[in-house]
C-alpha cells in the first residue's frame, strides 16, 4: 500500500488549484436521468433490479464465445428506441453501440428533465461524455471486412462511427445543441470525470446546464481476448456465480455495457423551470498516481476521495455510502484499501456497495450508472446489495460492504471509479432538499 | 434489363438503402437536392451498396459526374455485365 510512487494525501488546495480561480459557487442540481443497462432502460426498472438482486449476466449472444474461457457477459438492449428516429436516423444506425447508447440515454434524460427543445436553449449548456473502450467492436468489424472484401469495401462511416467524440458529437447534432461538447477518454473513470467536469463548469459559472454521463460497449471478441490476456475476466460458467465484487472468491470481471446520462443545472434555473430536483452534485475530484499501468495506488485514490469530500464541503463521517467500482478483479482489494485509508482509518464507517454484480463492468458508464442507483437510494432510503458478495476479501472483513440490501438514512453518496493509467475520479452527490418537489412527481 | 426495369430497380434499392420513400423521384431529379440529407458519405455508401446489388464496380472518378437519377441509371447500365443472365 505504501509502495514508492504512491503519494501522501494532500489537501484540496494542492490538488485542485482550479477552484481557487472560480469566482462563483452555484448549487448544481440533477433534474433528469436516462440510462441503458443490462437490467433495463428505465431508472425505476434499473432500481428494482438493484433492489431485488436481479442479474443482467448471461451467455454471450453476439458472437461465438466458445474459444474463450469467459463466455458470460451482461448485454444491454435498446428495445428499438434508437436507432431509427430523427433526422440523423441513417447515421445513427451506422454508429457503434456506445454512440447509440449515449443518444438513447441522453434523449431520456432530457425528456425526464422536460427539456423537450434543448436546441432552443441557451448555448450556455454543454455536453460532457465519458468514453472508455469506445468503438472497438466497430473497428474489429472494419478490419475483418477489409481482410475479407478488400479495402475499397470499407464503410465510409467506419471512422465517424468509431471515434470517441462521436457520442458527444451525435448527441449535440441530434438535439441541436450549440454549446461546448467535451469527451473524456478517462477509461473506466471517464464517465465520472464527465459528471464532475460538467459540475465544475456549472458551479463556477461557465455554463448554466449540461448533459453529462458515460457510455461504453466493448462486447467483441477482440476485447475478450485482450482482457483474457490480462487475466481480467471471470472463468465461471454459471451466470449467477459471476462476478463476485469484493469477495474472497472473486476471479475476474464480467464485461457489461450501457450508458447513463443526467441533466445538471444551476439550481435557480431549475427552480425557474419548475422541474423536480432528483439530487444535488456537491463535490468532485480527479487525481493520478498508480503503481503500474493497471495497478492502482490506495494512497493516491484516497487523496482523490478526500479532495472530493472536501470539495463537497463535507467531512468523511458525512458520507453514508460509497458506490465503489468493485469489478470483481484483483483491483477490488486496492479499492478496499483506498476506502479504508480515506474513511475507516479516519473514524468514518460508510457502507460500501457495487452495482457490478448486477450489470458487469460497464467501463466509462460505471460511474454514471452508479449515480443513477445513488439517486434512487436517496428516493427509497435504501442501499442496494453487492450482488455476488458472500465473504469480503481477507483483511477487510471489518469494512461495511453490503452483502444484503439495507434500509438506511441516505443523505450523501460518494461515487468512486478508477481507470488504467493510474486515474481516479470521485463525485459526491446528495439528496434533494426538503423543499424540492418529490422524486415521484 | 429494360430501361424502365433498371430505373424501377434503382428506385427500389435507393429507397431500401435510405429506408425512406423515394417514389417522388423522377429521372431528372438531382440526387443532391431531391433526397434529403444525401451528403457525401451517404453517396459513397450508396455506391458500395449498388456495387453489391448489381455486381458492378463503380469508378471513383465517375461519382462526381453523376448528377441526376438518369445519370445514375445510365452509369449503372454502362457497368452491367453484357450477359443479361449475369444480372
Amino acid at each position: 500500500m505504501s509502495e514508492a510512487g504512491c503519494l501522501r494525501i494532500r489537501r484540496r488546495s494542492e490538488v485542485e488549484p482550479r477552484r481557487a480561480t472560480q469566482s462563483m459557487n452555484r448549487e448544481v442540481v440533477i433534474t433528469g436521468i436516462g440510462l441503458v443497462s443490462p437490467i433495463g432502460n428505465e431508472p425505476d426498472l434499473f432500481w428494482e433490479g438493484m433492489r431485488d438482486g436481479r442479474s443482467g449476466v448471461g451467455p454471450v449472444t453476439r458472437f461465438d464465445a466458445t474459444r474463450f474461457s469467459c463466455r458470460l457477459v451482461a448485454e444491454a438492449s435498446l428495445d428499438n428506441r434508437v436507432p431509427g428516429t430523427g433526422r440523423y436516423a441513417h447515421e445513427i444506425r451506422r454508429m457503434a453501440r456506445f454512440v447509440q447508447y449515449a443518444l438513447a440515454a441522453s434523449r431520456s434524460a432530457l425528456s425526464d428533465s422536460k427539456l423537450t427543445d434543448a436546441g432552443g436553449e441557451t448555448p450556455r449548456g454543454g455536453v460532457f461524455v465519458g468514453v472508455g473502450v469506445g468503438g472497438l467492436p466497430h473497428i474489429e468489424q472494419g478490419v475483418l471486412r477489409q481482410e475479407t472484401r478488400g479495402p475499397r469495401k470499407t464503410s465510409p462511416y467506419l471512422i465517424p462511427a468509431t471515434i470517441s467524440n462521436m457520442a458527444a458529437g451525435l448527441v449535440s447534432l441530434d438535439l441541436r445543441l450549440s454549446g461546448p461538447q467535451m469527451t473524456l477518454a478517462g477509461a473506466c473513470a471517464g464517465g465520472t470525470q464527465a459528471l464532475g467536469e460538467a459540475f465544475w463548469a456549472i458551479r463556477g459559472g461557465r455554463l448554466d446546464w449540461a448533459l453529462a454521463g458515460g457510455t461504453d460497449s466493448a462486447l467483441t471478441p477482440l476485447a475478450f481476448s485482450g482482457f483474457e490476456a490480462m487475466r481480467a475476466l471471470s472463468a465461471r460458467s454459471a451466470p449467477e456465480a459471476a462476478p463476485r465484487p469484493f469477495d474472497r472468491e472473486r476471479d475476474g470481471m464480467i464485461i457489461g455495457e450501457g450508458a447513463a446520462f443526467f441533466v445538471l443545472e444551476e439550481r435557480e434555473r431549475a427552480e425557474a423551470r419548475g422541474v423536480r430536483v432528483r439530487g444535488i452534485i456537491r463535490g468532485y475530484a480527479t487525481v493520478s498516481g498508480g503503481q503500474s499501468l493497471v495497478r492502482g495506488c490506495p494512497e493516491s485514490a484516497a487523496r482523490g476521495i478526500a479532495a472530493a469530500v472536501e470539495d463537497a464541503g463535507l467531512g468523511p463521517g458525512q458520507v453514508d455510502v460509497i458506490f465503489a467500482q468493485g469489478t470483481g478483479m484483483a483491483s477490488d482489494e486496492v479499492e478496499l484499501a483506498t476506502i479504508k485509508a480515506a474513511f475507516y482509518d479516519r473514524g468514518a464507517h460508510p457502507a460500501i456497495t457495487s452495482i457490478e454484480g448486477h450489470i458487469g463492468h460497464t467501463f466509462a458508464a460505471s460511474g454514471p450508472l452508479s449515480m443513477a442507483a445513488a439517486l434512487r437510494a436517496f428516493q427509497h432510503q435504501e442501499l442496494p446489495a453487492t450482488l455476488g458478495l458472500e465473504a469480503v476479501a481477507p483483511g477487510y472483513e471489518d469494512l461495511d460492504v453490503l452483502a444484503k440490501r439495507r434500509p438506511a438514512r441516505v443523505k450523501n453518496c460518494l461515487i468512486h471509479t478508477h481507470g488504467f493509467g493510474g486515474l481516479y475520479a470521485t463525485v459526491v452527490c446528495s439528496e434533494a432538499r426538503d423543499g424540492d418537489a418529490p422524486m415521484g412527481a | 434489363m429494360g430501361d424502365n426495369d433498371l430505373y424501377q430497380s434503382l428506385l427500389k434499392h435507393i429507397g431500401e438503402f435510405l429506408d425512406t420513400d423515394v417514389s417522388h423521384l423522377k429521372p431528372e431529379s438531382h440526387l443532391a437536392t431531391a433526397v434529403a440529407g444525401l451528403d457525401s458519405l451517404k453517396v459513397f455508401e450508396l455506391m458500395l451498396y449498388l456495387e453489391d446489388v448489381y455486381g458492378i464496380t463503380v469508378d471513383e472518378s465517375a461519382i462526381e459526374s453523376i448528377d441526376t437519377l438518369r445519370d445514375l441509371e445510365a452509369y449503372v447500365r454502362s457497368r452491367l455485365p453484357t450477359d443479361p443472365a449475369a444480372v
